[in-house]
């Protein structure tokens, strides 16, 4: 950002040295020749340089302000379909489906770069929930399971840093420096044609403008290279953190090297997303400093020092290659089966954005172990849009009957039939399972239309106040599915930062903490203890949090804390969450509704939760 | 600065606003179209697998219905018909003649496999088949899932062709290509009248 900001004043310094000299120069024989200093120039030429890099920034922005999908699609990518019939594609599909649940992100969307061969990925969007994945066809095909998994791995270490976002403002940034240049270059062009008095002057305007903007572009490319370079080796290294498995991503990256095509994309737009693949997407640069990843021996150094440098000779597509896939067995599960354990959830909060092996293997078991109806219902739209409703159906048969026909007058026909004979599976399902299963359903989701979208909204408000009122279940069930799809429909910007101190957001707080206490303690009095023990984390006077009453924290007022906790800083969003945690295990019990709520405010806050590990039996 | 730089500038910068403005709208255009072509992979995926049932269905009712050949054979042939219109439709989705052809073609493979159930409702011990109940089950879910994905392929075409059809947008489409794309029309079975004949 500082560097950023240099660099802009040294463009707009250079402009106005520049206009300068030339005006100098063009007064030599007046007598009343103007000094160096020229106030008035000065300002004209930086509200000039200033106007034209903010517009070509904004402009750029807006541009990519699509996220992930539609940089994906800029590239060539398809969509992943889920009925696909491809053995290596529905592997794919499945790491990630794993990765994300074992993360606790919402599954993103998949891309396949059909026609690239080499072997490259990368993940684009601006938040959590409008990230996308795309593989290339070469990586479908060349690299085995694990090698697959370390690649996935990667990226979503990228998704879960934030440097998603970095990536898209350094090339929004980078795209208004550049524009100087361009400048000077459309003036040459125009220059080429015409021949007059100011022409003299015009060529040396422009081609001043070239160089500044070649340079302000230039070092640009440095600084962005440095940054991605440095975020590869960390996204290298938490990708191994996450599968525990260093061979997987040291294979990959070998395969790169043994590859002729390497990781090169064939895309004209290759170049601009360069440092967002997964391996350098360009020939290696003229200058080290220039390159946006580190050398690929280096990279596979730091994950395996006795590295000698001899790559695998790999065969190029279309000759398939046949690596099995050696099933890894799952360690035995040294967590006692019954209950949560409050230990594991204490450790939640070390969890947040760091999936661990643990977890990889959990989600694997839980995927393996959902109903095969359900998760077949979970990757379409209309079959996803009836498993969110069999979410919402209540126990009472009554009630549910009501439900039932509301989805018939909401919706449509066929959906309540869908629903229907998904509800065998459901009622069988284990409650643990239900906020994964939102998950899964998410890619389906984001291919309705704006008016399915409409009817979903309304279908599942319905359903929620059949009862009479909207149990926690569903409020959070419903939070996070508009959540993330919302983004979707009318994309908002993430909002900036600008809470500091947790006074600023005493009430929100109050309201959180509240919630979690009554929902996890029946008696006022051991829910106000609760209440105090969360408030004695925030390490801030225990005078500004007040025990509300139920009638204060609703589900709207919920709601309305969540909107604003989102832009405060990531220390008091730590605090928070350590003292919600604190509050549920207060009483040494933990019910699964309370994680789900915990589960929702982190995910409220953009820090998601991976599931809790004993939840395998 | 003279008056005449001023002017320049001035314009200069009017037109640098429009053609900003020009991009947007033209990158919002490829946005919606690409949208569109997804949401047709949506029905595409669910024609196929109807495409992959039908034979199925066939073969299992084969060994009951020896006697109509004729209805069973017109279903494999509307099947083959609408499976060669959908492979057409799905290299250009939006395309109007590539959309009639595949509405045409879905048509008749409705029809024709009405008319194969209602000949099935003879013959009580295929009805009674297991694989045969599962097949139509499965069909059944496929159909609802195909006017589902079509409901969302058609508000997305319709979105792409109002942003194109409104002013400014309009000039931008024209001079890049912009087509309007056409809707993929239903046919749904209220729509289709069952035909009775008494010969």
């Amino acid at each position: 950002m500082v560097l950023f900001g240099l660099a802009v004043c040294g463009v707009a310094l250079a402009v106005y040295l520049a206009a300068a000299t030339i005006r100098l120069w063009l007064f030599m024989d007046v007598a009343a020749a103007p000094g160096l200093w020229q106030p008035e120039l000065f300002f004209w030429t930086t509200a000039g340089t200033l106007f034209f890099v903010s517009a070509a920034s904004f402009f750029k922005m807006h541009e990519l302000r699509d996220g992930g999908a539609g940089i994906a699609a800029a590239l060539g990518g398809r969509i992943f379909s889920p009925q696909t019939s491809d053995s290596k594609e529905l592997q794919l599909r499945n790491v990630v489906e794993e990765m994300a649940i074992a993360s606790g992100v919402p599954v993103p969307d998949l891309y396949l770069l059909d026609r690239e061969r080499g072997i490259n990925a990368f993940a684009a969007g601006h938040d959590l929930n409008d990230a996308a994945i795309c593989v290339t066809r070469g990586a479908l095909e060349l690299l085995s399971r694990d090698e697959l998994q370390g690649v996935v791995a990667h990226e979503f270490s990228h998704i879960l840093n934030g440097d998603m976002l970095l990536n898209l403002r350094l090339i929004g940034w980078l795209n208004g420096i550049l524009v100087v240049s361009q400048g000077g270059e459309v003036i040459f062009r125009g220059l080429r044609r015409s021949t007059g008095r100011g022409a003299g002057a015009l060529l040396v305007v422009a081609s001043v403008l070239y160089c500044i903007g070649y340079i302000g572009y230039f070092f640009g490319e440095m600084i962005k290279s440095a940054v991605s370079r440095q975020r590869e080796y960390l996204a290298d290294a938490s990708a191994v953190q996450f599968t525990r498995n260093p061979c997987g991503l040291s294979g990959a990256l070998k395969k790169i090297g043994g590859l002729a095509t390497g990781s090169l994309l064939d895309h004209p737009r290759g170049a601009e997303l360069s440092h967002m693949l997964f391996g350098s997407g360009l020939e290696r640069a003229w200058l080290r400093a220039l390159d946006s990843h580190p050398p690929l021996e280096e990279r596979i150094r730091r994950l395996e020092p006795r590295f000698d440098g001899t790559y695998p000779k790999v065969q190029p597509l279309p000759v398939p290659e046949a690596v099995p896939y050696v099933m890894r067995r799952p360690k035995a599960n040294p967590e006692p089966a019954a209950g949560l354990s409050v230990l594991a959830v204490t450790r939640l909060l070390e969890q947040v954005g760091e999936p661990m092996q643990e977890h990889l293997e959990l989600a694997r078991r839980l995927l393996a172990g959902l109903p095969g109806s359900l998760v077949a219902a979970s990757r379409d739209p209309f079959g996803a849009c009836a498993l969110v409703y069999g979410l919402l159906l209540d126990t009472d048969p009554e009630v549910r009957n009501r439900q039932e026909h509301l989805v018939e007058t909401h919706d449509s026909r066929a959906v309540a039939g869908e629903l229907l004979s998904l509800i065998p599976a459901l009622d069988r399902l284990d409650p643990q399972v239900r906020l994964p299963l939102l998950d899964l359903s998410l890619p389906a989701l984001r291919c309705l239309s704006r008016d399915q979208f409409g009817r979903l909204k309304e279908t599942t408000g319905a359903l929620s106040a059949a009862d009479g009122r909207e149990s926690l279940f569903e409020f959070t069930l419903r939070y996070l599915l508009l959540r993330h799809l919302e983004s979707r429909f009318d994309p908002r910007p993430s909002k900036p930062v600008q809470i500091y101190g947790v006074r600023g957001v005493r009430k929100e707080c109050s309201c959180v903490l509240t919630t979690l206490a009554r929902l996890g303690h029946r008696e006022e009095h051991a829910a106000r203890s609760a209440f105090a023990r969360g408030v004695l984390v925030l390490q801030e006077p225990k005078a500004d949090f007040l025990f509300l009453p139920s009638a204060e924290c609703g589900r709207r007022s919920l709601e309305r804390a969540f909107a604003a906790l989102e832009g405060s800083s990531p220390q008091i969003k730590r605090r928070l969450l350590a003292a919600c945690l604190e509050c549920i295990v207060h009483d040494r019990m933990v019910k699964v509704e309370e994680l789900e709520l915990f589960r929702a405010i982190a995910d409220a806050l953009g820090c998601p939760v991976p599931p809790w590990l004993d939840c395998s039996k | 600065m003279g008056p005449l730089a001023t002017v320049m500038l001035v314009l200069l910068g009017i037109l640098a606003v429009i053609v900003l403005y020009a991009v947007s709208i033209y990158n919002t255009l490829v946005t919606l179209r690409n949208q569109f072509k997804n949401a047709f992979s949506q029905i595409d995926v669910q024609l196929k697998r109807r495409y992959d049932l039908i034979p199925n269905l066939v073969e299992t009712a084969k060994a009951y219905m020896k006697h109509e050949r004729e209805a069973l054979e017109a279903v494999i042939a509307a099947r083959n018909q609408a499976a060669a219109s959908e492979k057409r439709a799905a290299a250009t989705p939006g395309n109007a003649g590539a959309m009639e052809g595949l509405a045409g073609a879905e048509m008749a493979l409705s029809g024709a496999l009405g008319r194969f159930f209602a000949l099935a409702e003879a013959y009580p011990e295929l009805k009674a088949n297991q694989t045969m109940m599962q097949l139509s089950e499965e069909l059944t879910s496929t159909e609802n899932r195909i006017a589902f994905a079509r409901q969302s392929f058609n508000d997305a075409v319709t979105a792409y062709n109002t942003s194109s059809e409104l002013f400014p947008a309009s000039i931008v489409a024209s001079s890049f290509g912009f087509t309007q794309a056409r809707l993929l029309a239903s046919v749904t079975a209220e729509q289709q009248a069952p035909r009775v004949s008494f010969s």
